[in-house]
């Protein structure tokens, strides 16, 4: 065994696969790739997607010899979550009535209640905020997963959160941040360093440049600036298609790939979606 | 951008930000509160047995000081006759008969005789019984004696010629008056008495 053995394992769930890796306690090792699963065609709708991890989790074993670890840190995928803003209602005082919000807001984007959803927010009373919602079946079947091993569930978040808050002194203070994990595109509108607007897409493959351009620029119809000031983009996440070029729809533009983060995936580890959000869940924790 | 708080499991509470912890800070605060209540409470109860069994220690005291104490000594009453008795007692022995004699030996002459004097310490003065050769001797003798000192007057109180002396001498009565206020008197009023009358 080694002396410098992981003691936290970093879990990745994308819609297609599941991929289970060791973080390393010391800078000399890399993380080390210890189970990976498929699990549903790509094309599976959300709760399909869902419903197939749950029923894929038990499946993902690890070897015998990480009975040892402690701590599991989850990162999923944006598509498998929803996320939204919500702007507090005027006067609000409690935790109470800004769940309340963002219930009403959950049922009135998808036109559903939230009663079989885990909805968990960036509460503020006075400012725009971000809610994540996950389907209670996922959370409930991650939790016993981790407790069927006996380790503590450190942490369970989207990609688009993970990324948020290892690059947040990067973020355009008026711009967009831009998330690609495999076939997941996170888009987050941010205006006078505020969260204007937050939308996650799937899309159908590996997109060109061009069609990036288009999709940012449908997006930006979609919400557009009040003021004129110049904005910018930071493309960011561990997807191949990420554009490396400078300048995209007329706007500054950066890429960061967070695989490069953290040393990269071990000979072995594998490249797979689910591997890179568990890898993000590695930097976000060790931030 | 800050930092986001999105996070799917429930962290244990020393790991959640601030905001989270305020209620188990507040309730922290209130369980301290009431700890320190009680304490106070319990303090001020063994005060309040410690005060009660002092008070009950000072009063057996008091009790055991009293026991152990003489009664005092009931107060001295004495009737009217007693008190006058006693002041004429007191007048008479600080009747200042040195400086009474001196005055007398001062004023001796060959033309009189003095036959008897007797102190009145109560009216501070000596009554007198002497014989002159005649009436001016009488006059200067009682003179000379008022203006000794301490006599401040001398007056004839009676006079007659003595027919049985073939000499036929002129005896006479006198009254001196002495100045000496310093004799001690007892009052009528008990003493304590008097100082009731002085609260």
């Amino acid at each position: 065994m080694s002396r410098f053995q992981a003691r936290r394992l970093l879990l990745g769930c994308s819609a297609t696969d599941l991929a289970l890796l060791a973080e390393p306690q010391a800078g000399t090792d890399v993380p080390r790739l210890l189970a990976d699963l498929a699990v549903a065609p790509a094309t599976a709708p959300q709760a399909a997607a869902s419903a197939a991890l749950c029923a894929a989790l038990p499946a993902l074993q690890a070897a015998p010899s990480h009975a040892h670890f402690q701590t599991v840190s989850v990162t999923l995928d944006d598509g498998l979550a929803r996320s939204f803003v919500v702007r507090p209602p005027r006067g609000a005082q409690s935790l109470r009535e800004l769940r309340a919000t963002a219930a009403a807001r959950f049922a009135a984007l998808y036109g559903e209640s939230a009663e079989h959803w885990r909805l968990v927010g960036d509460w503020h009373a006075s400012s725009p905020f971000i809610v994540c919602a996950l389907p209670r079946a996922l959370c409930q079947a991650l939790e016993q997963w981790a407790q069927a091993r006996s380790w503590r569930l450190d942490s369970l978040t989207p990609a688009l959160v993970r990324v948020c808050n290892v690059l947040r002194a990067s973020i355009p203070i008026d711009g967009w941040l831009l998330v690609g994990f495999g076939h997941t595109l996170s888009l987050l509108n941010t205006c006078k360093d505020q969260i204007a607007s937050v939308r996650s897409l799937a899309l159908s493959g590996a997109p060109e440049l061009s069609a990036l351009e288009t999709l940012l620029a449908q997006e930006r119809l979609r919400h557009p600036h009040p003021d004129a000031k110049p904005q910018s983009l930071l493309w960011a996440g561990a997807a191949a298609w990420l554009p490396a070029a400078t300048r995209i729809a007329g706007l500054e533009s950066r890429t960061i790939h967070t695989t490069h983060l953290l040393g990269g995936l071990s000979t072995g580890a594998g490249s797979s979606t689910a591997a890179q959000l568990a890898l993000a869940g590695g930097q976000s924790c060790g931030a | 951008m800050r930092r986001l708080s999105i996070d799917f499991v429930v962290r244990p509470l020393w790991h959640q930000p601030l905001a989270a912890r305020s209620r188990a800070i507040l309730i922290a605060l209130a369980a301290l509160l009431v700890f320190a209540g009680a304490a106070l409470v319990w303090q001020a109860l063994r005060l309040e047995r410690q005060l009660a069994e002092t008070t009950q220690a000072i009063a057996e005291a008091r009790e055991e000081v009293a026991a152990r104490t003489p009664l005092p000594r009931l107060p001295l009453h004495l009737s009217a006759a007693q008190v006058l008795a006693i002041n004429a007692a007191i007048g008479q022995l600080n009747t200042p008969w040195p400086a009474l004699l001196d005055a007398f030996e001062s004023v001796v002459s060959a033309d009189i005789a003095l036959l008897q004097i007797e102190p009145d310490g109560r009216r501070h003065l000596v009554k007198g019984i002497a014989e002159a050769r005649d009436y001016q001797g009488m006059l200067d003798y009682l003179a000379a004696l008022g203006a000794a000192a301490p006599f401040a007057r001398a007056l004839v109180s009676k006079q007659e010629i003595n027919d049985r002396d073939p000499n036929q001498p002129l005896r006479f009565s006198f009254e001196a008056l002495f100045e000496d206020g310093a004799a001690p008197a007892i009052d009528s009023v008990a003493p304590h008495e008097r100082r009731r009358e002085q609260r």
